[in-house]
C-alpha cells in the first residue's frame, strides 16, 4: 500500500516534468501548438537575404507576430507570417526586412497602413522593401565600381 | 536549278519575315502596358530635357513648366499623397485632403525636379515588370556611366491609365519615407501642423533651373 501511493507520487513527478519539458521545447522552439487564432499573412519580395523563419514581425518595434514560412514565387522570396488578431493592416500596409543594428538579426517591420480599405485575414501585402543590401554597398565601396 | 535557287531564296525570305514578326510579337508581349507607359514618359522627358532649343536661358521657365506637366499626367500625387499619410488620411475632410495634396505635389516637384534637369545622358534599362490585374511595377536600372541605380516604379490602373502611385529607389520606398516622416510629425503635434511645415518645406526648397 505504501509503495504504491510512492509509485503514484513519483508517476505524478515524472509527468509534471515531461510536461514541463515540453512547455520549454515548445517556447524555445518558437514553435505554434495552438496556432488557430493568428492571423496568417503573406508578402512578396525581391530577396530576403539572411531572414530566417521564426522571426519577428513587428510594428513600431512591438512584435505582433512571427514569420512560419518563407518559399519561392517565381523569382521572388514569398514571405508567410502570422499576425495577433485585433492588430489591423490594410491594402496600402507596407512589408519592409530590416537588420537589428549594422550586423544584426533580419527581422520584417510593417507599416499598417489606413488610407485603403481593410486587409483580409490570409492577405498579401502588396507593398514590400526588401531594404539596402549592405554586402553589395560595401562589396562596391572596397572593391569599386567595374566602371 | 536557277529556278531552285529561287524557290530556296523565297523560303529563307518568308521565313525570316514570319521568324521577325514573331520574335516582334514576343517583344511587344514582354514589354506590356505599365512598361510602355513608363518608357513613354520618361523617353518624352529625356527629349525635353536634351532639347538644346530649351535649354537657352529665356526658356527654362517653360522647360520646367513643360516637365512638371508630363510628369503630372504619370504620377498620382493624390494616391503618393493619401498612401504617405496612411490612417490620418480617413480622419480628414476632403477639403484638407485636396490641400494636403496640393502641399504634397509642391513639395515632390520641388525636391526632385532639379534632379531631372540635371540629367546627363544618363541610360535607363527596363528590365523586367510584375502585373497584378490593376495593380504593376516596373523595374528599371539608371545608369551613369559610373554606377548603376535601381529604381522601381509601382503603378495602378485609374480608368485604363497606368499612373505611378509610389517609387522605390535601390529597395527604399518613397511612400514609406514620407509616412514615416508624417507619423513622426503627427506623433507630436496636430494635422495643421504637418501641414504648415509642408507648406514651409516646399517654400524653402531652393530648385535654382541648372545651367
Amino acid at each position: 500500500m505504501k509503495d504504491t501511493k510512492l509509485e503514484l507520487i513519483v508517476g505524478v513527478f515524472v509527468l509534471v516534468g515531461i510536461a514541463a519539458l515540453t512547455y520549454m521545447a515548445v517556447k524555445l522552439g518558437k514553435l505554434e501548438v495552438i496556432g488557430g487564432d493568428q492571423v496568417e499573412i503573406r508578402a512578396e519580395f525581391d530577396s530576403v537575404a539572411g531572414l530566417k523563419s521564426g522571426a519577428t514581425v513587428e510594428i513600431a518595434g512591438v512584435q505582433v507576430g512571427q514569420v512560419t514560412a518563407i518559399g519561392l514565387n517565381g523569382e521572388r522570396a514569398l514571405v508567410s507570417f502570422t499576425v495577433t488578431p485585433g492588430v489591423m493592416l490594410y491594402e496600402d500596409a507596407i512589408a519592409s526586412i530590416k537588420t537589428r543594428g549594422l550586423i544584426g538579426d533580419k527581422y520584417v517591420s510593417l507599416s499598417p497602413g489606413g488610407a485603403l480599405d481593410a486587409l483580409p485575414p490570409g492577405g498579401k501585402i502588396r507593398e514590400t522593401e526588401s531594404g539596402i543590401d549592405f554586402e553589395k554597398a560595401i562589396s562596391e565601396f572596397i572593391h569599386g565600381n567595374v566602371k | 536549278m536557277r529556278r531552285r535557287q529561287t524557290a530556296l531564296w523565297a523560303v529563307i525570305l518568308v521565313g525570316g519575315m514570319v521568324g521577325g514578326a514573331l520574335l516582334g510579337a514576343a517583344a511587344t508581349a514582354w514589354a506590356g502596358l505599365p512598361t510602355e507607359a513608363i518608357r513613354t514618359t520618361i523617353d518624352a522627358v529625356i527629349r525635353i530635357v536634351d532639347d538644346p532649343a530649351l535649354k537657352k536661358p529665356d526658356r527654362k521657365e517653360e522647360r520646367r513648366k513643360l516637365l512638371e506637366d508630363l510628369i503630372g499626367q504619370r504620377f498620382n500625387y493624390a494616391e503618393m499623397a493619401k498612401r504617405s499619410l496612411g490612417a490620418e488620411w480617413a480622419k480628414r475632410s476632403p477639403e484638407e485632403q485636396k490641400e494636403f495634396t496640393a502641399n504634397f505635389q509642391s513639395l515632390m516637384v520641388k525636391t526632385y525636379i532639379g534632379r531631372i534637369e540635371a540629367y546627363a545622358g544618363e541610360k535607363v534599362l527596363y528590365l523586367k515588370e510584375l502585373n497584378d490585374g490593376e495593380y504593376a511595377e516596373t523595374y528599371t536600372h539608371v545608369d551613369n556611366g559610373k554606377s548603376v541605380i535601381d529604381i522601381n516604379y509601382r503603378l495602378r490602373k485609374v480608368s485604363e491609365d497606368w499612373r505611378v502611385y509610389d517609387v522605390v529607389v535601390e529597395g527604399t520606398s518613397l511612400v514609406q519615407n514620407y509616412r514615416e516622416q508624417f507619423k513622426r510629425i503627427l506623433q507630436k503635434d496636430s494635422f495643421a501642423e504637418l501641414s504648415k511645415q509642408l507648406r514651409e518645406k516646399s517654400a524653402n526648397i531652393k530648385s535654382p533651373i541648372p545651367e
